[in-house]
C-alpha cells in the first residue's frame, strides 16, 4: 500500500510502547500534548513521525514501568517459544520410542509413517492454509499452523497473567493488534520451530537407539504388491543416499526387508535410509521455512501506522518540524514615512483641469466621468478636462509629467483616475507627489464591481488608496464604479466631493 | 556529506501573494501576515522545507517591490559595467539610497543575492504593466535563476497566457503556474519540477521534497479517510433505547442520540483541520458550512433529510431500501423502519436493525433508536465534502468558498450506491459505538471495522460539487 512509505519501521518493543500508550490515551481520552514527553519529541525532532511518537512514548512518566511490562511480555513471549521447542523435541523423541520395538525389529513403513507422514501431512495443510485463495484480511488471520496459534495464544496469556501494570489491559491490546498484524508470520516461524524439533528429536533418539542398540528392520504389507512397494521403497532411497554418500540399498535388500526382515548386513543401511529420509523430507523443508519466516521476522520490524486514531491526535503537534522557522532576518522595518518622498501640495492654478489615466482596466480612453463628478467640475466653472492620456508605464508618466509641467496657465486640478484592482504602492505615490507638486491631484477610484467579482475586498482596498491620498497629500474626489450600481462607500462621492471642494 | 540547503528568495510586486505562497508551501496558516493590502510584509522572513528532518529548501519572504520603475533609474544612473548587473546591483547597495527611499527594494534585492534563484510571484489576474517588466528587469541584473510563478490561476480573470508570452520575451520560458488559495499536490510537483529543470544540480534533494509531499498528502487522505470512518462507525451503532409506549422518553431519547452524533461530529471536524493543519480559527473563513467550528444547516433539519430521504430511496437497491429489507426478512418483527413511531418520524431515526435484540427488547416493551440510512449518508457525504475542501485549500485562502450541502447525489458516496458491509455491521454491534459506552473495550473491532469502511469510501465520489473559486455574482460590498 502506498502510504506504508509514511510508516516507518520501529523495533518490536518500541512498536508494543507506542502501541499500548496509543490505547491507553484513547481510553482515557485525554491527549496531554504539552509534556515534557511531547516538547522533548518536538525538540529532539528524529527524523521520521514514527520515530517521535516511540520517543514521547518513552518519555512518558508511566514509560519505564511499561516498558519492564513490555520487556517480561517479550520474555514470556521467548519462554513460550522455548516451551515450545522443547515440546516439539519431547513429543519427537516419544514418537520415535514408539516405533522403537521391544522385539528389535523397526517396522521402517510405520516409522516413516509416524516420523514421517504427520510432519508433511501438517506442512501439506500448513501449505494450503497459507495459499487458499481468500480475502486479504482473513488471510492475515488464517494459516499460521496450529502450534503457531498455541503459542500466541500461551503468549498474549502469558502476557495478562504475569503482568501488574495497569496497562496490561493495553499491553494485550497492543499484542493482539501485533498479532493481527504481524501474528501470521510468527506463528509460522513458530510452527515450522516447533516441527523442527519434533524432527531432531525423533532423529535424535533414533541416533542414540541406532548407536547403542541392535535393530532390524521389516516392511510389511497386506494389499500392496511387492513390486509396486520395492519401487515405492527405492525412489524413496534414491536421494537421501545420494546426499548421505550411501549406496542405494540394492533389489536384493529390499526384497529381504519386504519378505522376512533385513539381514544382519544390511541393518546400518536401512537405518541410514530411515534417518536420511527423515532428514531430507522432513527437517530439511521445516528448517528451510524456519529459516525463512525467522529471517523475514528479524528484519521486517513492525511499522506504526500513523494514521490510527490516537497518533493522529499527535501529529499536529509532532509533524510540525516539516517546516522550520527560520526567523527574521535583518533590522527591523523602518516607518513608512522615511521611505516617501512626499511633496507639498501646489496651489490650484487658473487653467482647465487635466484628466490622467493610471493602470486602468479598460481599453477605451478618456473614461466616463460620473455625473456628479461633471456637475461639480461644472459648478467650479471648470469645464470638464481635459484627457491627456494614460500612465501605464514608466516613459508614458515621464512625457505625462513634462507636459503637465509646460502647461501654461497651471491647471486647476489633475483629476487621476485609478483602478481598484491595483493595490496602491510607493511607484505611484511617488509619481502622483510629485504631480500634486505642479497642480493639485484628485483620484476617482474606478472598478469597485470588477474588484468585487475577483473576490477581492473592495472596502479594504479604499481603505489603502485612501491612506495613500494621506501619505502624499492627495484627495479622493469620489469612488465611482461605471461597471455596476452607483454604491454607499464609506468615502462616497458625496463626502469626497465636500472634502474635494473644501481644500481648494 | 549533507547538502545545503537550496536558499530561494519568494519575491514580486506588493500584495501578489508571496507570503500566501510561503503559507501554502509550510502548510502553515500562521506564517507572517497576510491581508488584502500592500506592503503587508516588511522584514525577510525565513522558513526551511525539511524531508525527514533534513532541511531541503530556506524560502526567505521578502518585502514586495513598490517602485521598481525609479529603482531602474537609479540603477541606470549608477552605471557602470552595462553587462555586470551584479556589480551594479552592489553598488547600489551600498549607496545612502538604499538606506532610504528604496530600503524594502534594497533588502529583497540583497536576499536575492544571498539566495540560490528566486520565485517571482505574479498575480495572474493583472495585466503585464509595465512596473511588472521594471521588476524583472531589475531581478535578471542579479543574475540569479528566477522562476515566475503564476498565482491565482484558478480565478476566471487569471490572464495566464498574456503573462507566459510576456516572460517569454524577456527570455523567461520556465514558468510555474501555483493557486495559493485553490491548492493541488500536483501543482506543487510541477513547481518543484520547473524548479529542479531551472537549478540542474539539486535535482536529488527536491525530488525528495517531491516525493516527500506527495507521501503527506496520500496520508492525509487515508487519515482522514480513517477519522471519517471512525465517526461513521461510532454514528452508525450508536443508539438509545425508550419505552415503547411512553412518546416523551421517546423524544427524550431521540434528542439525547442527537446530541451524541452531533458532538461526535464536531469532534470529527476538529481532527480534520488538525489533520490538515488547519486550525478552528480558519474554520471561520473557510465558509464551509461551518460557524463556530460547527457545520451549519443542521444534521436533523427535516427538509434535508426527507430530501435525501427521497434521493435515497430513489436508486435500486440503495441504502434505505437495504434497511427496510431486513425488515422484510425478518417478517416485520424486528419494529424496523416500516413500524416507526409517529413521534420519531421525520427526525432522521430509525429503530435500529439489531433484530435479535430488538426481539428481546420488544418483549420488555422498549425500542431501540438509532440514526437512520439518509442521515449517515448525508452525514457521511458532508465530511467527505469537507476533507475534499481542505484538500484543496490552500494554506493562503482568506475568501470563501462556496460548498453546497445539498446538490450532491448521496447515494453516489457509497460504493455501489449502497451501505457498506463495514457500517452494516456497526449497526449490529451497537456494543463497539464510543457514543454508546465511552469506555469500549471492543476497541480493536471498531478500528477493524473503521479500516475497513475507510478502504472502501473515497472522497472522489463526494466531488460532484462545483467549487466557485470566483464568482462574479452577489455582490460583497459593506
Amino acid at each position: 500500500m502506498e502510504r506504508r512509505s509514511t510508516n516507518h519501521r520501529v523495533r518490536l518493543p518500541d512498536w508494543l510502547l507506542a502501541e499500548t500508550t496509543r490505547r491507553a490515551e484513547l481510553k482515557s481520552g485525554e491527549f496531554v500534548l504539552d509534556d515534557a514527553a511531547t516538547r522533548a519529541a518536538v525538540a529532539l525532532s528524529p527524523a521520521t513521525i514514527s520515530d517521535r511518537i516511540v520517543l514521547r512514548a518513552r518519555r512518558k512518566d508511566a514509560s519505564s514501568e511499561l516498558q519492564q511490562t513490555i520487556a517480561e511480555a517479550l520474555g514470556g513471549l521467548r519462554w513460550a517459544f522455548g516451551i515450545l521447542l522443547l515440546l516439539g523435541l519431547l513429543a519427537g523423541a516419544g514418537a520415535a520410542q514408539s516405533v522403537l520395538a521391544a522385539d528389535g525389529i523397526i517396522r521402517l513403513s510405520w516409522a516413516l509413517m509416524t516420523l514421517l507422514g504427520l510432519p508433511t501431512l501438517m506442512l501439506l495443510i500448513w501449505l494450503l492454509m497459507t495459499f487458499w485463495p481468500r480475502s486479504r484480511q482473513r488471510r492475515r488471520q488464517a494459516g499460521s499452523g496450529l502450534p503457531g496459534r498455541l503459542f500466541w495464544w500461551l503468549s498474549t496469556l502469558l502476557a495478562r497473567r504475569l503482568s501488574t501494570h495497569p496497562a496490561k489491559q493495553q499491553l494485550a491490546g497492543s499484542l493482539a493488534e501485533y498479532g493481527r498484524l504481524y501474528g501470521r508470520r510468527l506463528a509460522s516461524l513458530a510452527t515450522h520451530a516447533f516441527w523442527s524439533a519434533f524432527l531432531l528429536g525423533a532423529i535424535g533418539l533414533l541416533w542414540a537407539a541406532f548407536v547403542g542398540l541392535r535393530f532390524d528392520f521389516s516392511w510389511g504389507t497386506t494389499i500392496l504388491s511387492s513390486d509396486r512397494l520395492q519401487a515405492l521403497i527405492l525412489m524413496l532411497g534414491y536421494l537421501p543416499a545420494w546426499l548421505s554418500g550411501q549406496d542405494l540399498p540394492s533389489q536384493a535388500q529390499v526384497l529381504a526387508l519386504l519378505d522376512q526382515q533385513s539381514s544382519a548386513a544390511d541393518r546400518s543401511t536401512w537405518a541410514w535410509y530411515l534417518i536420511a529420509a527423515l532428514v531430507l523430507y522432513g527437517l530439511l523443508p521445516r528448517m528451510l521455512l524456519m529459516l525463512g519466516f525467522g529471517l523475514a521476522q528479524r528484519n521486517n520490524q513492525p511499522r506504526l501506522d500513523v494514521s490510527a486514531p490516537g497518533y493522529l491526535q499527535l501529529l499536529p503537534v509532532l509533524s510540525s518540524s516539516e517546516a522550520k522557522p527560520l526567523g527574521l532576518q535583518g533590522e527591523p522595518a523602518p516607518n513608512l514615512d522615511r521611505l516617501s518622498q512626499i511633496h507639498e501640495r501646489a496651489e490650484a492654478g487658473d487653467g482647465q483641469a487635466v484628466m490622467i489615466g493610471i493602470e486602468l482596466e479598460q481599453k477605451d480612453w478618456p473614461p466616463q466621468l460620473s455625473e456628479a463628478v461633471k456637475a461639480q467640475l461644472m459648478n467650479d466653472e471648470q469645464g470638464l478636462p481635459l484627457a491627456l492620456g494614460r500612465a501605464d508605464d514608466r516613459t508614458a508618466r515621464h512625457q505625462l509629467y513634462d507636459a503637465i509641467a509646460v502647461l501654461d496657465p497651471t491647471p486647476r486640478r489633475i483629476i487621476a483616475v485609478c483602478s481598484l484592482l491595483r493595490s496602491p504602492d510607493r511607484g505611484i505615490g511617488h509619481w502622483l507627489s510629485s504631480l500634486n507638486a505642479l497642480a493639485p491631484v484628485d483620484l476617482v477610484l474606478v472598478d469597485a464591481s470588477l474588484l468585487d467579482a475577483r473576490g477581492g475586498d473592495c472596502k479594504s482596498r479604499q481603505q489603502d488608496w485612501a491612506a495613500l491620498a494621506d501619505r502624499f497629500k492627495l484627495v479622493i474626489l469620489e469612488y465611482h464604479d461605471e461597471h455596476g450600481p452607483e454604491v454607499e462607500l464609506e468615502n462616497g462621492p458625496e463626502n469626497g466631493l465636500e472634502h474635494g471642494s473644501g481644500k481648494r | 556529506m549533507p547538502e545545503s540547503p537550496l536558499s530561494l528568495a519568494v519575491v514580486g510586486h506588493t500584495n501578489t501573494g508571496k507570503t500566501s505562497l510561503m503559507r501554502t508551501l509550510t502548510r502553515d496558516a500562521g506564517f507572517g501576515e497576510v491581508s488584502g493590502s500592500p506592503s503587508t510584509t516588511r522584514q525577510v522572513e525565513g522558513v526551511a522545507l525539511q524531508v525527514d528532518g533534513r532541511r531541503i529548501v530556506d524560502l526567505y519572504d521578502t518585502p514586495g517591490l513598490e517602485d521598481a520603475g525609479r529603482l531602474i533609474e537609479v540603477l541606470d544612473q549608477i552605471g557602470g559595467e552595462r553587462h555586470d548587473g551584479p556589480s551594479r546591483i552592489e553598488s547600489f547597495l551600498s549607496s545612502p539610497q538604499a538606506d532610504q527611499l528604496f530600503e524594502q527594494e534594497a533588502r529583497v534585492l540583497r536576499q536575492l543575492l544571498a539566495s540560490a534563484a528566486a520565485l517571482y510571484i505574479i498575480d495572474a489576474r493583472e495585466p503585464v504593466l509595465g512596473k511588472y517588466q521594471d521588476e524583472l528587469a531589475i531581478l535578471t541584473m542579479c543574475a540569479r535563476p528566477v522562476l515566475p510563478v503564476l498565482n491565482f490561476t484558478a480565478s476566471s480573470s487569471a490572464r495566464s497566457e498574456q503573462w507566459r508570452e510576456a516572460l517569454a520575451r524577456v527570455n523567461l520560458h520556465a514558468v510555474a503556474e501555483f493557486d495559493t488559495v485553490v491548492f493541488s499536490v500536483e501543482a506543487e510537483t510541477k513547481l518543484w519540477q520547473r524548479l529542479i529543470n531551472l537549478l540542474d544540480q539539486r535535482g536529488d534533494a527536491l525530488q525528495d521534497l517531491i516525493a516527500h509531499r506527495n507521501q503527506q498528502a496520500l496520508f492525509q487522505q487515508a487519515a482522514a479517510m480513517r477519522i471519517v470512518s471512525e465517526l461513521l462507525i461510532d454514528v452508525a451503532g450508536c443508539e438509545r433505547t425508550a419505552d415503547k409506549d411512553d412518546a416523551a422518553a421517546q423524544q427524550q431519547a431521540s434528542q439525547a442520540l442527537q446530541r451524541a452524533v452531533r458532538s461526535a461530529e464536531q469532534d470529527t471536524i476538529k481532527q480534520l483541520l488538525d489533520l490538515f493543519h488547519f486550525t478552528p480559527s480558519d474554520v471561520a473563513l473557510l465558509e464551509l458550512p461551518i460557524q463556530d467550528g460547527q457545520l451549519r444547516g443542521d444534521l436533523f433539519d427535516q427538509q434535508v433529510l426527507q430530501y435525501y430521504a427521497l434521493r435515497v430511496g430513489r436508486g435500486a437497491g440503495a441504502g434505505a431500501a437495504a434497511g427496510a429489507a431486513v425488515d422484510v426478512a425478518t417478517g416485520g418483527l424486528s419494529l424496523g423502519a416500516g413500524t416507526v413511531i409517529g413521534t420519531l418520524l421525520g427526525t432522521g431515526i430509525g429503530t435500529g436493525l439489531a433484530s435479535g435484540r430488538n426481539l428481546v427488547d420488544k418483549a420488555r416493551g422498549r425500542i431501540r433508536l438509532q440514526i437512520d440510512d439518509p442521515t449517515l449518508t448525508y452525514l457521511a457525504g458532508r465530511q467527505l465534502r469537507l476533507i475534499r475542501a481542505l484538500q484543496q485549500r490552500g494554506h493562503a485562502s482568506l475568501t470563501p468558498e462556496q460548498l453546497d450541502n445539498e446538490e450532491s447525489e448521496p447515494t453516489s458516496i457509497w460504493p455501489k450506491d449502497r451501505l457498506p458491509n463495514a457500517v452494516f455491521k456497526a449497526r449490529l454491534k451497537p456494543a463497539i459505538s464510543r457514543l454508546n459506552n465511552e469506555t469500549s473495550l471492543q476497541n480493536a473491532a471498531r478500528e477493524r471495522l473503521a479500516a475497513e469502511l475507510a478502504q472502501v469510501i473515497n472522497p472522489e465520489q463526494a466531488t460532484n460539487t462545483n467549487r466557485q473559486v470566483d464568482n462574479g455574482s452577489s455582490p460583497r460590498l459593506a
